[in-house]
């Protein structure tokens, strides 16, 4: 009995050894070699600034289909399974001519989408100027489950490194508010092409 | 001087101990026999058909219909094209481009051989329009095109779908989803091709 009882406390004493050396040694390694920009968060309407840009969310819109006007092809209409979420924001470099890169709307549960890809919508390009503000949009895709709760995640078209900047912003989504926009989602939001 | 301990007690202790030891080789003996042995599972990848559900690990797939096809290109003359057409769920936790997508996936014109499909060609499509991107819990369809040699019309066309795997990069330690040449095949698909329009 008692050498049962030894073995057993030996292997619990191995376990734990293993689990202490997997806290002290190995995980720090693993965090230490990941990449991870540094996140500033903020709220729609403020100006959350870090020290790379500045970003000031001005409007979320929804919409159940988007209809693109081209006086070349005519109108183009865009439906999905689906909502768009449309994010309205003005950003301003403040260093150096700036892209940014690395956007995507980040929902409850840990899923994050990526603007929406469509061929059809031109992706806002362009570089922010410091000093100078300048208005730009982002179209995303999601199920409309997803809408409650997003955060819109903004960052530099850079490859990510430790100093990266990146910025948070809640979009003030909460259950109520996504629920409201979600009754009568526009089906025939017209996309204002920059 | 004290008398040594009486030495009755320890052959019993390490009778006991070797008791134990048995015990516990005896018990990982029968819990192996009890999940199915040591013996090799009958592997390989999955033969499937239209219809089916492959599950990739990062992908959910369905394979749709394969047709032939012409493929117009900027400049030059339409080619001769396999268009195979398949619904693909992401089932991971951003989104991922349809190129990522095509890099888990070849046909297999023989065995052991293996086509990569034309990621310039190939498009997505949701609700109606092409998109770049598969976005997670959106199923889409994907056309995935091989360019062919004129006059080449094959009746059937075989797919191997690769198995993605999680794990850590070896390069930058990161955990990551990955797919490679040599991932396992985790299913192949073998479908009729219909005859394509003419132009």
């Amino acid at each position: 009995m008692t050498a049962l009882r030894r073995g057993a406390s030996g292997l619990c004493a191995v376990a734990l050894f293993a689990l202490a050396m997997w806290f002290t040694n190995v995980k720090p390694h693993i965090d230490g070699k990941q990449q991870n920009p540094l996140i500033t968060k903020g709220h729609i309407g403020a100006v959350v600034a870090n020290r790379v840009f500045s970003v000031k969310v001005g409007r979320v819109d929804v919409a159940s289909a988007l209809v693109q006007h081209d006086s070349l092809k005519g109108d183009r209409r865009l439906s999905t399974p689906g909502i768009f979420v449309i994010a309205y924001l003005d950003a301003m470099s403040n260093r150096k001519p700036l892209d940014l890169g690395h956007v995507r709307l980040a929902t409850r549960g840990g899923l994050s989408y990526s603007e929406t890809g469509r061929t059809d919508i031109s992706s806002d390009s362009g570089s922010f100027e410091p000093m100078l503000w300048r208005p730009a949009f982002f179209v995303f895709e999601i199920p409309k489950d997803r809408l409650a709760g997003t955060r819109l995640i903004v960052g530099q078209s850079d490859l990510v490194n430790n100093l990266s900047a990146e910025t948070e912003v809640d979009l003030g989504l909460d259950d109520r508010r996504a629920a409201q926009l979600l009754v009568h989602p526009p089906a025939d939001y017209a996309l204002t092409s920059s | 001087v004290a008398p040594i301990a009486p030495t009755e007690e320890r052959p019993r202790h390490g009778l006991l101990i070797t008791a134990g030891v048995v015990g516990v080789l005896a018990a990982v003996v029968g819990v192996t026999a009890v999940f199915g042995g040591l013996r090799g599972r009958p592997n390989g990848p999955a033969k499937a058909s239209a219809g089916h559900t492959i599950d990739q690990g990062l992908f959910k797939v369905e394979v749709l219909s394969a047709h032939l096809g012409r493929i117009k290109q900027f400049s030059g003359p339409s080619k001769n094209a396999l268009v195979m057409t398949v619904h693909v769920t992401n089932l991971g936790d951003r989104s991922r481009g349809v190129t990522e997508f095509l890099d888990g996936m070849a046909a297999e014109p023989g065995p052991g051989r293996y086509v990569r499909a034309d990621p310039g060609e190939s498009t997505g499509e949701i609700a109606g329009s092409s998109t770049t991107e598969i976005h997670p819990r959106m199923p889409i369809n994907v056309q995935v095109v091989w360019t062919l040699p004129d006059g080449a019309a094959p009746r059937e066309v075989t797919v191997a779908f690769r198995q993605w795997s999680y794990g850590q990069s070896f390069t930058t330690d990161i955990f990551e989803w990955s797919v490679y040449k040599g991932s396992p095949v985790t299913a192949e698909v073998t479908i009729p091709v219909r005859p394509g329009a003419r132009s």
